[in-house]
Order: structure tokens, then sequence, then C-alpha cells
């Protein structure tokens, strides 16, 4: 996909800028550069709204109000308090472990980053169509564990080690339950392919995966998004930070933009595992109604140019696709402000006791419903 | 076996439950008050900031030797004509002292409202006012009289 649109732009530019004649290096280079900056500037926007909304959210759930002074309804708080955590002072302890120390948010920032590369947006618009989307994705989402027991073990503090001891253990077990809800879908639609999973949804809400294979599907999107919550360190399943317990978990001893950058993960985060069950469960930007929405209305009214009839049906699906994500980040704020968390062996409990067997059987009975 | 699933299926259940709840205060009135915008109705015998009326006063002394952390401070010189000053109770009486310096210090003022009750022309009084946060120590001492 990177490809096509380097071709594109280069054949554009070749035809209308004669003069330029730049490597095609150049050109990949370039479109890395500008790639990599979309996705971290539209993942940073995200976390930042994100932590504004969680906060606000919580307010209306507790009867209060939550911040709503910083610009329009309070829509500017996280530029408050970002500059307020670009001023703080940078600590780091004296007996921690200087290097590992200042690696472990970025090594998280490349787990939460490098999912947002694979993800499709709406048709055709994404950052990569790699062929093993879901397995890269699994893969690289692995980086978060790596950082928080880089970041509990450099801190030399027992609260943060225990954090990422906890965390360890809970994200790799929670992965298990995750990997066979993945398989679930690689077996209905036999590739690993994003688009292409999309593209097996197409055709009506009763044709998306949780709908398809009842209720088998509607129960591996469940045991998925469980797991998922688990593996982004949400409340009912946030003991890696339990506050009560651990201070603030593996983050304790991080001040400043460093912990800032765990904060953006969490939300980062948040988005890439409801993207992924969108993509995978929902229906990705395929829409639940069988008309198209904007393209009559565009073609009526503005135009029928076909370039812009092909803007509205990214518009469209890019829409789609942003609400179901949307919706499935509130209902985590929504379990979070409800639930309250839970104890170390209940949590392994709920993994090993119940999500996986439940998976696993989940997944046996949809393998016969395909043989048969 | 049963209860396995019985466990599950009530846990999620319990999950259903708790949202409805937690749904129903999110969409239920908010108990926020914007606070410089909107600010509550005190009490009507609420005790905030001394006031004073330093024309009303007759210098009798009394707010001054009953204040527990004596906050106040009463200066007068004698008057060159007597002045008429009604009391609470609405008699009328000659006020003959001119008080050049009523300080109250709001620092440690402890709002106890011994003074208010008991001043006989009604010229010190507790008032409503609860917003007396300000920067300086120097700022906290009010002063009610103009000196001479």
């Amino acid at each position: 996909m990177l490809k096509e649109y380097i071709d594109a732009i280069k054949g554009f530019a070749e035809r209308n800028l004669p003069v330029i004649n730049v490597p095609v290096e150049l050109w990949y280079i370039a479109w890395i550069f500008i790639f990599g900056g979309a996705i971290l500037g539209g993942a940073l926007l995200f976390a930042g709204l994100g932590a504004y909304v969680e906060r606000r959210v919580a307010g209306f759930l507790q009867s209060r109000l939550g911040p709503n002074r910083v610009g329009p309804q309070g829509l500017l708080q996280f530029m408050a308090d970002g500059i307020k955590l670009v001023l703080k002072e940078d600590l780091i302890p004296d007996a921690a472990d200087k290097l590992l120390f200042r690696a472990a948010p970025y090594v998280l920032f490349i787990g939460t980053l490098g999912v947002f590369a694979a993800l499709p947006f709406a048709q055709n618009i994404g950052i990569t169509n790699i062929n093993i989307g879901l397995l890269y994705i699994m893969a690289i989402s692995s980086f978060v564990v790596i950082a928080i027991i880089m970041a509990g073990w450099a801190s030399a503090n027992k609260w943060s080690l225990y954090g990422g001891m906890r965390s360890a253990a809970q994200i790799i077990s929670y992965e298990i339950p995750i990997g066979i809800s993945f398989l679930l879908v690689i077996m209905i639609t036999g590739t690993m392919n994003m688009h292409q999973i999309i593209e097996g949804q197409a055709g009506g809400l009763h044709r998306w995966f949780v709908f398809r294979y009842p209720p088998f599907t509607m129960i591996a999107f469940l045991v998925y998004y469980v797991a998922a919550m688990a593996e982004v360190n949400r409340t009912p399943f946030d003991i890696p930070e339990a506050e009560s317990e651990l201070v603030g978990g593996f983050h304790t001893e991080y001040s400043g933009m460093r912990f800032a950058m765990f904060y953006m993960a969490e939300y980062a985060n948040m988005f890439a595992v409801s993207a992924i069950g969108t993509i995978l469960f929902l229906g990705g930007w395929q829409s639940p109604l069988p008309f198209n929405i904007l393209v009559p209305l565009g073609t009526d009214f503005i135009s029928s140019n076909q370039f812009f009839i092909q803007m509205l049906i990214w518009l469209e699906g890019f829409g789609w696709f942003l609400s179901k994500v949307l919706w499935l980040v509130f209902l985590m704020m929504w379990l979070r402000w409800t639930l309250p968390r839970y104890r170390v062996d209940q949590l392994m409990a709920v993994c090993w006791k119940v999500l996986l067997p439940v998976a696993f059987f989940n997944m046996l009975a949809v393998g016969l419903w395909l043989l048969l | 076996m049963i209860n396995y699933f019985k466990a599950i299926i009530v846990g999620l259940w319990s999950v259903v439950v708790g949202l409805a709840i937690t749904m129903k205060y999110f969409l239920a009135q908010k108990y926020t008050m914007q606070y410089p915008e909107e600010r509550w109705t005190m009490p009507e015998r609420f005790r905030g900031q001394v006031k004073c009326n330093a024309s009303n006063c007759i210098s009798c002394m009394y707010c001054v030797n009953i204040c527990p952390v004596s906050c106040i401070k009463l200066e007068n010189v004698k008057s060159e004509l007597p002045v008429k000053v009604t009391t609470k109770e609405g008699k009328e009486m000659n006020r003959i002292k001119d008080v050049t310096n009523f300080e109250i210090n709001v620092a440690t003022c402890i709002y106890c409202g011994l003074c208010a009750e008991g001043c006989p022309t009604g010229a010190i009084d507790m008032s409503h006012d609860y917003e007396i946060a300000c920067y300086s120590r120097k700022n906290m001492v009010y002063q009610w009289a103009d000196k001479k």
C-alpha cells in the first residue's frame, strides 16, 4: 500500500513537475517520515483527548462535572496537563539503572505505535497492507510488556518491580485468549490480512463476525474484549499499577515527560485494541446500513467528480470505523469507573480457568461449524 | 460444572447491573457548583467577615474587651460636638468621642461574633462575606475609620 502511494505521487510529480528527478529511495524516506509523523500526531492527539474524555466520563459517572475550565468545555485540558508535565523536573532515582530507565518509555512507544502501522482506517487507507497483519500486531504489541518490565526493574524500587512482574504475568497470560480469538477469525476468513478480513465482513450487520456464527463468535468477541482490557492494564485488570497496593506500580519513579509517555501510551493502546476488536469482529469500516450516506448527498449537491466520490467513500468508512472504535473505548472507560480491581489470584483465575477454556471450546465449535 | 457456568453468567450479569447503575448517574443531574459563577446563599446567622460602621461607634470599648483573641484595635479622641446615634433598641444617645483608628485583624479573628452581639449601636456586625483570602498579612488588617 505504501508502495502504491509512492508510485502514485511519484507519477504525479513526474507528469506535472518535469524538473524534479528525485531518486525513488528519497521518496520512500520522505514517506516514512510523513506517515510516522501522521501516526505519532494522531495517536498523541487521541491520547490527549482520551485522557480528557476519561476524566470527564469519570466525573459524569460520579455526579460531578470533571475538567471544564480550559478551553470550551475543558477541551484543551490535555494541553494544560502536557505543559505542566513538560515543565516538571526530570527525576531519575540514584539507584536506578539509568540506561534502562531512559529506554523504557521509548520501547513502550514502539509497541504502541507499531500497531497503528498495520491498522486499516478506511477503504485503502492505512499505512501498510501486510498479508500477516494480525501476526505482526500480535508480535509488536509484545514490546509493551518488555517496556513495563524494563521500567519496573530499572526503577530499583520494590513497588515498581512488583508492578513489572505482575504486568508480565498478566499480559503474557492474557495474550493466549487473545491469540485464540484471533485464530477464530483467521479460521473463518483464511487470511491474516486486515483489509481482507474486513472485506470478508461486507454486506450489512449480519455479516459482521460478531453475528456470523451465533453465539460462538459473540463469545469470542467478549473474550477478546475482556482479555484486551487486561492487555492494556485497564481497571478492573490494572494490578500492575494498582495505586492502593503498589503506589503507582511500574511508573512510580517516573515523572515529567517520561511519565507522560506512559500515560499517553495507555490511551493509544486503548485505541489500538479497540480498533483491532472493531476490525476483527465489528466489520472495521463497513457500514451497518445497506446504503451509503455521503455519496448520494455529495453527487446530488456538490459534484460527481470521481476523485471526490472516492474521498466521500473513504470519509464515510473512516467515520464508521472511528465511531465503532470510540464506542469500544467509551465502554472501557465506563467499565473502569464501574468495577473494582481484581486481586492477583482472581485475575489469574479469570484468565486460565474461564477465558482460556471458553475461547478454546469456542474455537473448536466454530471449526466444527465450518467443517460441516 | 453447572456452578462453573453459573458463576460466569452471574458474573457477567452483575457487570451489566453495575454498568446500568453507573449509567444512571452518568445521565443524572450533576451536583458540582461552578463556584465563581454560582454561589451558595448563606444562612441568615452565618458569621462571615466583620464589618464596621465607624461613624456609629460610641467608643464604649466593649468589642475590644470582649474579643477572645484581641484582634480589634480602637483609638479615639474627644469630639468637639456630640453627635446623635441610634442604638439597636432605637434609643437616641450622644456620641462624645470620635473614632480615629478602628482596626480588625482578620488573620487572627475567630469569627465568634461576640463583638457584634454586644455592640450597643450595631456599629460592628458579622457580614456574609467569606472571600477574605489575600496575598499579604498587611492586607488582612482592615481599617474601618479614617486615620487622623
